[in-house]
C-alpha cells in the first residue's frame, strides 16, 4: 500500500508542477493576487507529495519489497541498512526523484522563506521553476519510473555495485544535487527577470543566498567524489579529466563566475545583462551534466540510442531549458537599462577579468569533454580526450586568474590605484618567492609545473591574508583600533579570504600530489620490507576476514621509520556475496605532510602477492583546502547585511573617462 | 473500498484543499515598488553602521550613499504600475481555483489508472515468511548439522570430513566445503575425491582456476591419471592463462575417454562447449573427430556405490541382492561377457552365496580361458577364514588348483604367490612355502604395506 501511496503522490506531484508552471504566469500578467499565491501553494504542495513519493521508495528499498522492480534492480537483503538507504539514489530512477525532490526543496523555500520578494517576481520565478519540475517529474513517471510494480517479486535482489556501497558515495550525489539543482534558482531568477524586464542590485541581492548556497554544496559534492575516486578506486589519483567529474566540474566554474558578476550587479548595478546569461548558462551545464551522467551516453552513443524514449525526452528537455531561455534572452536583454560605470583598473574589471578566464575555462573543459561525442556520433571513430588535453589548455586559463586574484581583491571600486595595490602586495610576493626557494631547496628536481603550483598557491594565501591585513589596518593603526575593525568587518570579507585561502591550500595538494608522487608496483611475500619515500613498508601476510555483506582478503603492512613501527596499514581484497564482483580497499594512513597509500594487488603462486605502493605528499591539503573553499561559502551566507560598493572619490575627476558597462 | 483507494481519496482532498488556501486567507500583498525601497532602505542603514564601525572612510560613506539614494529616486519614480487588483477580480479567479482543485484530483487520477498497480499489495521480505526450501535442501541441512557435530567427537574420520565438504559445497558454502577438504587432505593428502572437491570449491571461489586449484588438480591427475574432473579444470586453466591449445588438448582427452552413455558427459559436454566459446575456442575444435568413446557401462558402477553407501545396513544389502540378481537375468538373458560373469561371481561371493559364485566364474572362465585374472578372483572366492592359531587363512584344494592355474596364466601375481605359499605351509611343505614367498616378495615394492607382512612370515619360517 505504501508504495502505491508514494507512486501516486508523484502523480499529483506532476499535477502540481503543471498548475505551478502555468497559473502564476497569468496571475502575474493580470496582477491577481490570489492567483499570484497560487505559486507558493502549489510549490509546497508540489515538495509535500514528492516527499512522501521520496519516502515510499526509501520504505520498499529499506523492507527489500521485491515487488518493486527498482529494489530489484539495485538492492539486495544483504546490504546493510546505511547501503539500503543510500542505494535508493544509487541509481537511474532513484537519482531522479532524489533530483526533483531537491528542485521542490528549494521552491518550497523560496515559497516559504522569500517574503522579501514582490508578489508577481515570486509568482515568476515559482513558475519557471514549476516547468521545470514538469519536465523531470514527466520524465520519471513515463520513462523511468522507480514504483514499476514486478509480480510475481523473487525473493532475493540483484544488489548495488559494491564501489557504491560506500560512506562517501552515500552522501556524494545529494550534495552534488544540491548544487546542480540550486543553480536551478539562478535560471529562475533570470528567466523572471528577463520577465518582468528589469534587473537590479535589489535582484541581484535576492540571488545571492541560493547562487552562494548552491556554490558551496557543489564545492563540497565534487571534493567528496573526488575524495571518494582516491580511496575507493584504488588508482591512487584523485581527479581523471572524466566526463562524469567534468560534467559537476562545468557547472562549478561557471557557477564561480556567476557568484563573482552578481557582486558586481549587487554592488555597482553593473555587468547586468552578463551575469543573466552566465545565471541561465550555469543551469544549462548543470542539466548538460545530470544527463550526460544519467542518460548512459559517455558509455557509449550507441547505448543512448537503444534507448530512444528516454534520450528523445532528454534532448527535448534539453532544447526546451537552454534553447528557450537563451530565445528569451536575445529578446529582452537589449531592453534592460545599463548600470553603473567603472574604469579599466577597478574592481569591476578585476571581475571582469575574473569572468572571461572562468568562462573561457569553462569552454575548455566542455569542448574536451562533448569532442568525442560528437566525434563518435558522426564518424563513428571512438577516441578520448584525457589528461594531456586538459592540462595543455586549463591551467595556462587558471594560472593568470590565480595570480590576479590578490590584486583584484585589493582593488577599489569604479576607479582603482594598481601602482598602489602591488605596492601593498610586495610582502606577500615577496614571502611567496621565499616559499617557492624552499620547496625548490626541500625538493631537488622538481618540475617547472610543480614550482608554479607551489608559487600559486602560495601567493593566493598570503595574498588573501595581506588583503585582511590591509582593511583591518594591520600594521598601520594602534592594536585597539585593529581588533575594533577586524570586530566590525562584514562577514562577507571574511568569506572572501577563507575562500581564497582555501583555494591556495587546495592548488597546494594537488601540485604535491600531481608532481610529486612517489610510486612503486612489485611483488611481495610475507615478511620482506622495501623502501617508500623515506619509509619501509613492510608486508605481514594476507588473512581471510568476512565483512557484512563480503569476504575480503586483507593484506597487513607495517609501516616503519628508522626501524621504528609507524602504523599498520590494512588494505583489502572484497568479493562481495550477492553482487559476485570484486573490488579493492585501499590501505592509506593520512598525516598532513603526505598519505602512504597502499593496495593488496593479485595473488601469485605461493604467497607471493602483487603490492602498488604511493606516497602522495599532501594529499589532505586537496580535501582540506575543498574543505575551506566550503567554509567560505557558509560564512557568506551567513552574513544577512547587504554589500553596498563604497566608490572611493576620483583624485581628479574631471579628467577620469569612467568606462560604460 | 479498500484502505489504499480511502488513502489515495484522503490524499487528493488535501491537494484540493492546498489549491484553495490562496483564497481562503488573503495574503499581505508585497508589490515590487514597496521591496525594492525596503532594500535600498536597508543599503543606506548598512553604510551607517560601516561608518560607525570605520570599515568605512566618511567619504567614502558619502559616495555610497549618494549612489544608493539615486536608485532610491529611480525605484520611486518607476513605481506608478496599477497596485493592487480589485476584488471583483479576486471572486472572478474564485472560480479557476475550484476547477483547479476539481482538476488536479482527477488528472492524478486518470494518470494513475493508467500506469499504478493498485491491486499489489506491498511485498517487505520480512513478512513474506522464508522462501519454500527444497525438501531436498532442507535435508541436507539438517545431515551437514548432524555431521559436523559427529565430526567434532571425532575428527580423525576421512570420510565424514569429504561428505561434509560435498554437502557443503552442495549448499554453495565454498569456504565451508574448502575447510572440510583441507581437514581430509591433512589425514591423506593423496585421496582423489577430496582433491578433486578441494580443487573445485577453490576455482568456484575464485571465480577462475587459480595457482593452487590448479596445482591440485595436477596431483589428483597423479594420483588418478585420466580423471575426468581434473582434466576439465586444467583444460579450463590454460583456456584462462590464453594456452588455447593445452586446453584443446585436455578436453579432447577428457572426452575422448568418457563412456558414450556416462551419466556426467552430456553436461561436461555442454561446460566445455560453454567455456570454450567464452575463451575463444570454436567448440568443434574439441568435440569433432573424437575417438569412439568406450562402451557404456550402465550403470556407472561409482554412482551407484555412492547410493549404496548412504543406505542404512539392511536396506543396503537387500538393494545389493536386488542389484546383482538384476546383473545375473541380464548375464543369462544377452549371454553376457566374461567380465559380467567375473562381476556377478565377485558379488556372488561377498555375498556368502559360494555356489552360485562358482557357477559365475565358471562361466567366466569358458568364455575367456586366457584370462589370468578370472580364477585368481575365483580362488580368492574360495579362500577361507583366518585360522586363530596360524593367523593365517585357509587355503584348500581347490583354491590352491586355480591359484595355480592363474600362474600359469601370468607367473608374476604376488597374491596367487602368497596364497599358494600359505596352502604349501598348510600342506607341511616349508621349502616349498618358502620359494613361493620370497617369489612374492621380489614382485612386491618394498615399501608396499604387503612387504613387510611377507617379509615378517617368510623371517618367521625360520632357517
Amino acid at each position: 500500500m505504501i508504495v502505491e501511496i508514494g507512486h501516486y503522490a508523484l502523480v499529483l506531484a506532476l499535477c502540481f508542477a503543471i498548475v505551478q508552471g502555468t497559473v502564476p504566469f497569468w496571475g502575474a500578467a493580470r496582477q491577481d493576487p490570489a492567483l499570484m499565491s497560487m505559486a507558493p501553494a502549489a510549490a509546497l504542495g508540489q515538495f509535500l507529495f514528492v516527499s512522501m513519493a521520496f519516502l515510499a521508495l526509501i520504505y520498499a528499498h529499506v523492507t527489500s519489497d521485491f515487488s518493486v522492480l527498482n529494489v530489484v534492480e539495485n538492492s539486495s537483503t544483504m546490504k546493510p541498512l546505511i547501503y539500503k538507504i543510500s542505494g535508493v539514489w544509487g541509481n537511474h530512477e532513484g537519482s531522479l526523484v532524489l533530483w526533483v525532490w531537491i528542485l521542490c526543496l528549494f521552491g518550497a523555500a523560496v515559497a516559504a522563506r522569500g517574503h522579501n520578494l514582490p508578489d508577481s517576481f515570486k509568482a515568476r520565478v515559482l513558475a519557471i521553476q514549476g516547468l521545470i519540475g514538469v519536465a523531470f517529474l514527466a520524465f520519471i513517471l513515463f520513462t523511468s519510473n522507480p514504483f514499476a510494480r514486478l509480480t510475481p517479486a523473487p525473493f532475493e535482489g540483484n544488489g548495488l555495485n559494491p564501489i557504491l556501497q560506500d560512506p562517501g558515495l552515500a552522501i556524494h550525489p545529494p550534495m552534488l544535487y544540491l548544487g546542480y539543482v540550486g543553480f536551478s534558482m539562478a535560471y529562475s531568477f533570470a528567466m523572471a527577470a528577463l520577465i518582468e524586464g528589469r534587473v537590479d542590485p535589489a535582484w541581484a541581492r535576492w540571488l545571492r543566498p541560493w547562487t552562494l548556497a548552491a556554490w558551496t554544496a557543489l564545492t563540497l559534492g565534487i571534493a567528496l567524489g573526488s575524495w571518494w575516486a582516491y580511496y575507493e578506486l584504488g588508482w591512487g589519483g584523485f581527479w581523471f579529466w572524466d566526463p562524469v567529474e567534468n560534467a559537476s566540474f562545468m557547472p562549478w566554474l561557471a557557477g564561480t563566475a556567476l557568484l563573482h558578476s552578481a557582486i558586481v550587479v549587487e554592488k555597482r548595478d553593473a555587468l547586468k545583462s552578463w551575469t543573466i546569461l552566465l545565471a541561465i548558462l550555469t543551469f544549462s551545464l548543470s542539466l548538460l551534466g545530470t544527463f550526460l551522467v544519467r542518460s548512459g551516453v559517455l558509455t557509449s552513443v550507441h547505448a543512448f540510442a537503444t534507448d530512444p524514449s528516454r534520450g528523445l525526452f532528454i534532448l527535448l528537455i534539453l532544447i526546451v531549458a537552454i534553447g528557450g531561455s537563451l530565445a528569451l534572452y536575445a529578446w529582452r536583454a537589449p531592453t534592460m537599462e545599463g548600470g553603473g560605470m567603472f574604469a579599466p583598473i577597478s574592481r569591476e574589471s578585476g571581475l571582469v577579468l575574473n569572468n572571461l578566464l572562468l568562462a573561457a575555462a569553462t569552454a575548455t573543459v566542455l569542448l574536451g569533454t562533448l569532442y568525442p561525442l560528437i566525434l563518435e556520433t558522426t564518424t563513428g571513430a571512438k577516441i578520448s580526450v584525457g589528461g594531456p588535453y586538459f592540462q595543455a589548455t586549463f591551467i595556462p586559463l587558471m594560472v593568470p586568474l590565480i595570480a590576479a586574484v590578490p590584486i583584484g581583491a585589493m582593488l577599489a571600486w569604479k576607479r582603482a590605484d594598481l601602482p598602489g595595490v602591488l605596492a601593498r602586495l610586495k610582502l606577500a610576493a615577496a614571502a611567496s618567492l621565499l616559499v617557492l626557494l624552499g620547496v625548490w631547496a626541500v625538493r631537488d628536481g622538481s618540475s617547472v609545473m610543480g614550482l608554479l603550483g607551489f608559487l600559486m598557491a602560495a601567493w593566493l594565501v598570503l595574498g588573501s591574508l595581506t588583503e585582511l591585513g590591509q582593511r583591518i589596518g594591520l600594521g598601520t593603526l594602534p592594536p585597539g583600533r585593529v581588533l575594533g575593525r577586524l570586530r566590525g568587518l562584514p562577514r562577507s570579507a571574511f568569506a572572501m579570504v577563507i575562500a581564497h585561502a582555501g583555494l591556495g591550500v587546495l592548488i597546494a595538494g594537488m601540485t604535491a600530489v600531481s608532481t610529486g608522487q612517489t610510486q612503486r608496483i612489485l611483488t611481495m611475500s610475507a615478511g620482506q620490507t622495501v623502501d617508500l619515500a623515506g619509509y619501509q613498508v613492510r608486508f605481514d601476510g594476507v588473512e581471510d576476514v568476512a565483512g557484512a555483506n563480503y569476504r575480503a582478503q586483507r593484506g597487513q603492512f607495517t609501516l616503519l621509520s628508522a626501524s621504528r613501527v609507524v602504523a599498520t596499514i590494512n588494505s583489502e581484497k572484497r568479493t562481495y556475496l550477492v553482487e559476485r564482483m570484486p573490488t579493492t580497499e585501499a590501505g592509506i594512513r593520512t598525516t598532513l605532510l603526505g598519505d602512504t597509500y597502499l593496495v593488496l594487488g593479485d595473488a601469485l603462486s605461493a604467497g607471493r602477492w602483487n603490492v602498488r605502493m604511493y606516497y602522495n605528499p599532501l594529499a589532505v591539503w586537496m580535501w582540506l583546502g575543498a574543505g575551506i573553499m566550503g567554509v567560505g561559502g557558509l560564512v557568506s551566507l551567513s552574513d544577512r547585511r547587504l554589500r553596498v560598493g563604497a566608490p572611493q572619490p576620483a583624485a581628479k575627476p574631471s579628467t577620469a573617462a569612467p568606462a560604460r558597462a | 473500498m479498500t484502505p489504499l483507494i480511502l488513502t489515495l481519496i484522503a490524499l487528493s482532498l488535501v491537494a484540493g484543499g492546498l489549491l484553495l488556501l490562496p483564497f481562503w486567507r488573503q495574503r499581505i500583498h508585497l508589490s515590487t515598488r514597496e521591496s525594492e525601497l525596503s532594500i535600498y532602505r536597508d543599503q543606506l542603514r548598512e553604510i551607517e553602521r560601516d561608518l560607525e564601525r570605520g570599515v568605512l572612510q566618511p567619504t567614502e560613506a558619502e559616495a555610497a550613499r549618494i549612489e544608493v539614494e539615486r536608485r532610491l529616486l529611480k525605484a520611486g519614480r518607476r513605481a506608478s504600475a496599477p497596485e493592487p487588483a480589485s476584488p471583483s477580480r479576486s471572486r472572478g479567479s474564485l472560480g479557476v481555483g475550484l476547477a483547479l482543485a476539481a482538476a488536479v484530483p482527477v488528472l492524478a487520477a486518470l494518470l494513475y489508472a493508467d500506469i499504478g498497480h493498485p491491486d499489489l499489495p506491498d511485498q517487505p521480505i520480512a513478512s513474506r515468511g522464508r522462501p519454500i526450501e527444497d525438501p531436498q535442501l532442507a535435508q541436507i541441512k539438517g545431515m551437514v548439522a548432524g555431521l559436523e557435530q559427529r565430526l567434532q567427537a571425532k575428527p580423525d574420520d576421512l570420510d565424514g570430513w569429504l561428505r561434509l565438504g560435498r554437502s557443503k559445497m552442495v549448499l554453495a558454502d565454498l569456504e565451508g566445503a574448502i575447510a572440510a577438504y583441507r581437514r581430509a587432505q591433512s589425514l591423506s593428502p593423496d585421496q582423489p575425491d577430496m582433491l578433486a572437491g578441494l580443487g573445485e570449491a577453490l576455482a568456484r571461489r575464485a571465480n577462475s582456476v587459480t595457482p593452487e586449484a590448479q596445482a591440485t588438480f595436477e596431483h589428483l591427475l597423479v594420483v588418478q591419471p585420466g580423471d575426468p574432473r581434473a582434466l576439465y579444470f586444467i583444460g579450463l586453466a590454460h583456456a584462462e592463462s590464453g594456452d588455447r591449445p593445452g586446453a584443446v588438448e585436455r578436453w579432447r582427452q577428457l572426452l575422448a575417454a568418457a563412456p558414450a552413455g556416462a551419466s556426467w558427459r552430456a553436461d561436461m559436454e555442454a561446460s566445455i562447449r560453454n567455456a570454450a566459446t567464452q575463451y575463444g575456442i570454436a567448440p568443434d575444435t574439441i568435440l569433432a573427430n573424437l575417438p569412439a568413446p568406450p562402451p557404456p557401462s550402465t550403470p556407472s558402477p561409482d554412482d551407484e556405490a555412492r547410493r549404496l553407501a548412504s543406505l542404512p545396513p539392511d536396506q543396503r544389502n537387500a538393494a545389493i541382492r536386488g542389484m546383482v540378481d538384476r546383473l545375473q537375468a541380464r548375464l543369462e538373458r544377452e549371454g553376457g561377457d566374461a567380465t559380467g560373469w567375473q562381476r556377478l561371481g565377485q558379488a556372488r561371493a561377498m555375498m556368502g552365496d559360494k555356489e552360485a559364485a562358482s557357477a559365475a566364474f565358471a562361466k567366466a572362465m569358458a568364455l575367456a580361458p586366457d584370462d589370468p585374472t578370472i580364477p585368481l578372483d575365483y580362488a580368492q572366492s574360495l579362500v577361507g577364514p583366518i585360522s586363530a592359531q596360524t593367523k593365517l587363512p585357509e587355503v584348500g584344494d581347490e583354491a590352491a588348483q586355480l591359484f595355480s592355474k592363474a600362474i600359469s596364466l601370468n607367473p608374476d601375481q604376488p597374491a596367487a604367490l602368497w596364497f599358494l605359499g600359505v596352502h604349501a605351509l598348510q600342506e607341511g611343505d616349508q621349502a616349498e612355502a618358502r620359494r613361493k614367498w620370497e617369489k612374492t616378495l621380489s614382485l612386491l615394492d618394498p615399501k608396499a604395506a604387503d612387504y613387510a607382512a611377507v617379509k615378517q612370515r617368510l623371517d618367521a619360517l625360520g632357517g
